[in-house]
């Protein structure tokens, strides 16, 4: 039995033909020492490009992070993000169609004894443990690095005309900082862990998630819930949501958690 | 590959920008061609692709040397194609990384005069560029210089804001951008390029910072060093030209390209002609050598400047309060009257007493001659023997609790309160701060705690009307050089060594005013404090030059302006020596002026 139960949904939203995200999750048969992978990405731009730079993000990123014989997950998962850029750059180089074409890509590995993660762009990884939420990816965004900047405050942010800007993402340019903490984090029983892009964090707000979640309980539910409740808001993008609960976490992680 | 967009064939990939990707490509006619596709989300609607294809009809008619120019616009499928003059060269982004150090001069400047050129022209038929870098700026194979992408931006900014694949490369990015209520206009695009000639001029950027949001501080906060501190061999103006177009303030800027390229000629000098209150002619662009710069500290952000001259007044309130002590303890009592009588401190020493309304310890200079002026600059000319009869000058600056006590006394309103405020330096420029008063000298900072400190942002008038108060007078130029450098003629209050931090308050080592008796060392032959440094001082005599009058002579008849003499915190060693000197308008007030009283023998 998996010590996770995962679920997801995603839809192209009300005011978008085409659905530019996408999403998968890997779990290896072979036990835990990779542990279990989970990515979203928003993909943006080319003639026909965001689905395809989403897509070759995710599915390059699987690949590789599963391949790579470091002996870190958070190197495996820089040189998996690494490779994907190459990947959607390369692509965009040769293809005229896929010109200019890039994405958000966020990941999380989870292990009975923690998760890591890896993160560029503005999709947001969350976590909700007993009524709080709290995000725990750097949004790559223009108002992001300007309210780090001291320009202007939180609340600026939100209405900023800017705001969908972002200052970091696969495929934009060869060079990429990947945001990959080495520290694991410690996972608890009963833990959500959600990825979304901002077709549903620029659009339900952090409370209307979390209620959501322990409304339905049951992640593909919620994932579904959510997706419904972006759309109700007017759906202006696409909306996908990843969510794993922790059922039961290693030795490790119990005796971690005792320590805290 | 084969693959055709409109009538072009592609040849290959040219590589990408924030807007799209760039294609080598053939035209139907045979001719090579740069095509760029924009990404779709920059023009995804009817009323940006509207504007775009006006903006793009005024872009085909730039037709500049050193302009990639614009062959076609025109819509494919979702999609919008530029179609430009291929240019066989290399990005200017690609020849600093290659050169991994400064470009020779001679390119660097070849490229500085074509970019302005181009940039004025541009400008002259309303064309803003709004995203100038390295990238933009193509080096063709003979050398010269052509912009690219010239008004792309700005369809883009205009375009709807769903997901965005734009990437904003924020190194050349002027700080207005970062308000969305503030307009980008020409001084901005003098801001990006200034930049980029900082860059191809030193090698370096201007704020050596990588972290997005850490740039955004510094185009916001960081005033960056003068380039001519990594490149002391390169011309002083340009380097000037460069740290003024990179004010924070676009008002602070060249006001448009042809100042800007004028302004690197050394055609003119770099004034602030934006400020109505102050006569250009008294505005001397002050004297900057290699050893000020290197002397001077990291210019801070304001937030950053208040900060550390509080700590430096804390530490300075600690010290005069022992200067002070240290001075009382032998001889004379303070708060004797008028009428005291003079007494001998030590033997061998001038005589010290305080006198007139604001009980002052004035120090008589006995009769004799001395020597006045120099031949280092003309204003100074000539070296003559001046006889002066005994007269008495105060041992220190008037001090911000004697004005206020005048003001007290007597209501009185200064120049600067009369007119909203007086001057301060921002930066490099002189500016007419609103506030800035004898009680807020730079408009930020009040007084309180520094009741030790010489008044500051006194006119000559305030100045005047101070002395008649205090039954005295301002010293003549005469007067003050004599209590300054003794007899002989040193070139100092000292002596004749250079100055260091414990002689004077100057080349903004420490940035602020500092305690009249703080600098027992930078004391004069007769004992007067502060002859250099610390605040320039006012004196009675109009400005005039050349021969004076063998016996007291006290400048001429009439004039516009009034000398002032000593330095400033701010300036470097030059202004220090006793002779300097420099001359302003009665009304002028700036937080750098204040004053010290004399008067005849009693």
């Amino acid at each position: 039995m998996e010590f996770v139960t995962i679920g997801s949904a995603t839809h192209a939203g009300m005011k978008r033909q085409e659905n530019q995200d996408y999403h998968a999750w890997h779990s290896p048969e072979d036990g835990s020492k990779k542990g279990i992978l989970l990515a979203l990405a928003d993909g943006m731009g080319g003639r026909y490009g965001g689905s395809t730079a989403s897509k070759i993000a995710v599915d390059v990123l699987i690949e590789t992070y599963y391949k790579d014989m470091s002996h870190s997950i958070s190197e495996s998962l820089e040189k998996a993000f690494q490779k994907a850029n190459e990947e959607v750059n390369a692509r965009g180089r040769t293809d005229i169609n896929l010109a200019g074409m890039a994405s958000t890509l966020t990941a999380v590995v989870l292990k009975p004894d923690g998760m890591h993660y890896a993160h560029v762009g503005d999709s947001r990884g969350y976590i909700i443990y007993k009524n709080e939420i709290r995000q725990f990816t750097a949004d790559h965004s223009f108002v992001a690095d300007l309210i780090k900047a001291g320009q202007i405050t939180e609340e600026e942010a939100e209405t900023h005309p800017e705001k969908n800007i972002i200052t970091r993402a696969i495929g934009l340019e060869s060079e990429l900082r990947v945001d990959a903490p080495a520290e694991p984090q410690t996972i608890k029983k009963d833990q959500y862990i959600l990825l979304c892009c901002d077709g549903l964090h620029g659009v339900v707000s952090n409370e209307g998630i979390m209620s959501t979640v322990y409304e339905y309980k049951d992640p593909e539910l919620i994932c579904e819930k959510l997706v419904e409740k972006a759309n109700e808001h007017g759906g202006p993008d696409n909306i996908t949501v990843v969510i794993a609960r922790v059922d039961r976490i290693g030795l490790m992680s119990r005796i971690m958690n005792l320590v805290r | 590959m084969e693959q055709k967009i409109g009538d072009y064939e592609i040849i290959k990939s040219l590589g990408r920008g924030g807007f799209g990707s760039v294609w080598k490509a053939t035209a139907s006619s045979g001719n090579i061609v740069a095509l760029k596709i924009l990404n779709p989300q920059v023009l995804d609607n009817a009323r940006v692709v509207k504007k775009f294809f006006h903006e793009a009809m005024i872009l085909a008619k730039l037709d500049h040397p050193h302009i990639c120019k614009l062959l076609e616009f025109f819509p494919d499928g979702n999609n919008y194609a530029i179609v430009m003059e291929y240019i066989e060269g290399v990005e200017l982004k690609k020849l600093l990384k290659d050169q991994d150090g400064q470009l020779p001069f001679d390119q660097a400047n070849k490229i500085a005069k074509q970019s302005l050129e181009a940039f004025q022209y541009a400008h002259e038929n309303g064309i803003l560029h709004r995203d100038i870098k390295p990238g933009n700026i193509m080096i063709g194979k003979n050398g010269d210089s052509k912009i690219m992408d010239f008004g792309i931006a700005k369809i883009s900014t205009t375009a709807s804001h769903d997901t965005a694949a734009k990437m904003l490369s924020v190194h050349y990015v002027p700080p207005e951008r970062f308000d969305p209520k503030k307009e980008i206009d020409a001084r901005s695009d003098i801001y990006s390029l200034a930049l980029v000639f900082y860059e191809i001029f030193t090698g370096r950027r201007a704020f050596m910072v990588e972290e997005t949001s850490q740039i955004m501080f510094c185009h916001l906060n960081e005033i960056p060093d003068p380039p001519e501190k990594y490149r002391p061999d390169m011309p002083h103006e340009i380097s000037q030209a460069i740290s003024r177009a990179l004010e924070k303030d676009p008002d602070d800027r060249f006001k448009d390209f042809k100042e800007f390229s004028a302004a690197m000629e050394g055609a003119m000098p770099i004034l602030d002609d934006s400020t109505q209150a102050v006569d250009v002619e008294t505005l001397k662009p002050e004297p900057v050598s290699e050893v000020d710069i290197e002397k001077k500290k990291k210019k801070k952000s304001p937030v950053l400047m208040i900060a550390s001259i509080a700590v430096v007044v804390i530490a300075l309130l600690v010290g005069g309060y022992f200067a002070y002590n240290m001075y009382f303890l032998p001889g004379t009592k303070p708060g004797q009257g008028p009428d005291a009588t003079v007494t001998q401190t030590e033997p061998g020493k001038p005589a010290e007493f305080p006198y007139g309304k604001d009980k002052n310890i004035m120090v008589v200079i006995p009769k004799g001659e001395f020597e006045m002026g120099s031949d280092t600059y003309s204003a100074e000319k000539p070296v003559q023997k001046i006889h002066m009869d005994e007269y008495y000058i105060d041992k220190f600056l008037v001090t911000n609790a004697q004005f206020q006590k005048f003001v007290e006394e007597t209501k009185y309103v200064t120049d600067a309160e009369k007119a909203g405020g007086g001057m301060v330096r921002i930066g490099r420029r002189w500016k007419k701060i609103k506030g800035a008063t004898w009680e807020m000298p730079d408009g930020l900072t009040p007084i309180e705690g520094r009741e030790d400190h010489p008044v500051s942002q006194v006119s000559y008038n305030d100045a005047s009307s101070y002395c008649k108060w205090a039954e005295k007078d301002l010293p003549t130029e005469a007067q003050w050089e004599k209590a300054a450098r003794g007899p002989d003629g040193n070139e100092y209050p000292w002596g004749n060594q250079d100055p260091d931090d414990t002689m004077a308050n100057f080349d903004n080592l420490i940035g602020a005013t500092t305690p009249v008796k703080y600098y027992e060392k930078g004391k004069s032959t007769y004992g007067v404090h502060d002859a250099a440094g610390n605040v320039y001082q006012w004196c009675k005599d109009w400005y005039g030059t050349g021969q004076r009058a063998e016996k007291n002579p006290s400048g001429p008849a009439s004039g516009k302006e009034h000398v002032v003499k000593g330095g400033s915190f701010i300036e470097g060693t030059e202004s220090l020596r006793s002779s300097n000197r420099d001359r302003y308008k009665p009304d002028y007030s700036s937080y750098l002026f204040g004053f010290r009283c004399a008067c005849e023998k009693k």
